[in-house]
């Protein structure tokens, strides 16, 4: 008799290290999810492929573009607000864009960088050759708070698999977030990226 | 079980699990190979040498430096030179003659300098006269119909590339032939 208890225990002890080691079990996405370096504003990020850094924000309600000839083309507006990352970028070995940049907001939801060309994400970036310039996202402004720059080399995620990438914190903490969206001006104009 | 019948199943596993390893593995080797043209056959020349790769010799003639010509065009990044590589190939007989018409059409020219760092070909053509060079590994005709090289003849290949002045002294050149993942690597 005290060894079928014994039995039976030991039966519910094994089934539920089963379900525990399932439920722990990193997922497909987990196991394959770009290799990240994390930074902050200001801090160079060095991945396997790219070094990163992050120099200012801003914000806008709408957008002018200026090209590499010095023209300034017309307003573009937006359902939410205009954030531009001002960032550097420099490819470590080969060449390659940095397309996969996104905002990761505090509630998990990811927006990619506009499809505007001439921004830093758009750009052909080389060995020894840095680049600075804008990378514009669109959110919507109660989403500012705890937003997390995330910087991969593909736009789909699923060419990326294991591959370098940069999360930047941003520093948007809720007090720091609320005074940029007081303070922001109705249209904010970038200049083109340049090689430094 | 006597011994012997152990051992032929020992001998066996020994056989089998290879055998399914490589069954395993190859195809994704072939396909890791198709997708990043990394991995495959490759040939080097040092030196000024010739390197030849099924059948097709492959010489490094020069690399020198340009200027941009016109004052109006579009300034290089900072601290940046022009690079202009002579690359020649030759096939040696017919059959590979043949083949190189064929089968790569799509070949791909980079320069690697000491530390790795590699630079693909620009596309601007403000960078250097093209002095009756061809600009890949195929000539066109005046209806833009490809013009395989003959046997014997050599072709002149330039390409040109933008790298950082830290680069320019140490650039060796690869030429990347798809869709096999050839790779001829030429170092002056």
């Amino acid at each position: 008799m005290r060894r079928a208890v014994l039995s039976v225990v030991m039966g519910v002890v094994l089934l539920a290290a089963i379900i525990g080691v399932r439920r722990a079990t990193p997922g497909v996405d987990e196991r394959y999810a770009p290799i990240a370096v994390s930074g902050a504003l200001g801090e160079q990020v060095d991945t396997a492929a790219f070094q990163l850094r992050v120099d200012r924000l801003e914000l806008g309600g709408a957008v002018r573009i200026t090209d590499d000839y010095g023209l300034t083309g017309e307003p573009k507006s937006t359902a939410g607000i205009w954030v531009v990352v001002w960032a550097t970028v420099a490819a470590a070995s080969t060449s390659l864009q940095v397309q996969g940049a996104r905002l990761r907001t505090a509630d998990g939801s990811e927006y990619l960088a506009s499809s505007t060309i001439g921004t830093l994400d758009k750009t052909d970036l080389s060995p020894g050759i840095p680049a600075y310039g804008p990378i514009l996202f669109e959110i919507p402004p109660d989403r500012l708070t705890g937003a997390v720059l995330s910087v991969t080399t593909h736009s789909v995620k699923g060419l990326d698999l294991l591959g370098p990438a940069a999360d930047v914190d941003l520093g948007l903490t809720a007090s720091y977030a609320t005074g940029l969206l007081q303070r922001m001006p109705p249209t904010v104009t970038v200049g083109p990226v340049r090689n430094l | 079980m006597t011994w012997v019948r152990k051992a032929g199943y020992g001998l066996g596993l020994l056989v089998l699990v290879p055998v399914v390893i490589a069954a395993r593995v190859l195809p994704w080797r072939d396909k890791y190979e198709t997708l990043t043209g990394e991995g495959g056959r490759r040939v080097v020349a040092a030196g000024g040498r010739a390197a030849v790769l099924d059948g097709v010799e492959w010489r490094l003639k020069s690399v020198t430096e340009g200027r941009l010509a016109d004052p109006a065009a579009r300034p290089l990044p900072p601290r940046t030179r022009i690079a202009i590589v002579l690359t020649s190939m030759k096939p040696l007989t017919d059959q590979a003659a043949k083949k190189f018409a064929a089968g790569t059409r799509d070949c791909k020219f980079r320069v690697v300098d000491r530390a790795g760092r590699s630079w693909p070909s620009s596309f601007r053509g403000d960078l250097a006269p093209r002095n009756g060079n061809a600009g890949s590994c195929w000539t066109m005709d005046q209806d833009y119909k490809i013009v395989p090289t003959p046997a014997g003849k050599e072709l002149t290949i330039q390409t040109v590339y933008v790298v950082p002045e830290d680069a320019f002294a140490s650039l060796e050149v690869e030429v990347h032939l798809g869709p096999e993942s050839r790779t001829v690597r030429l170092t002056p």
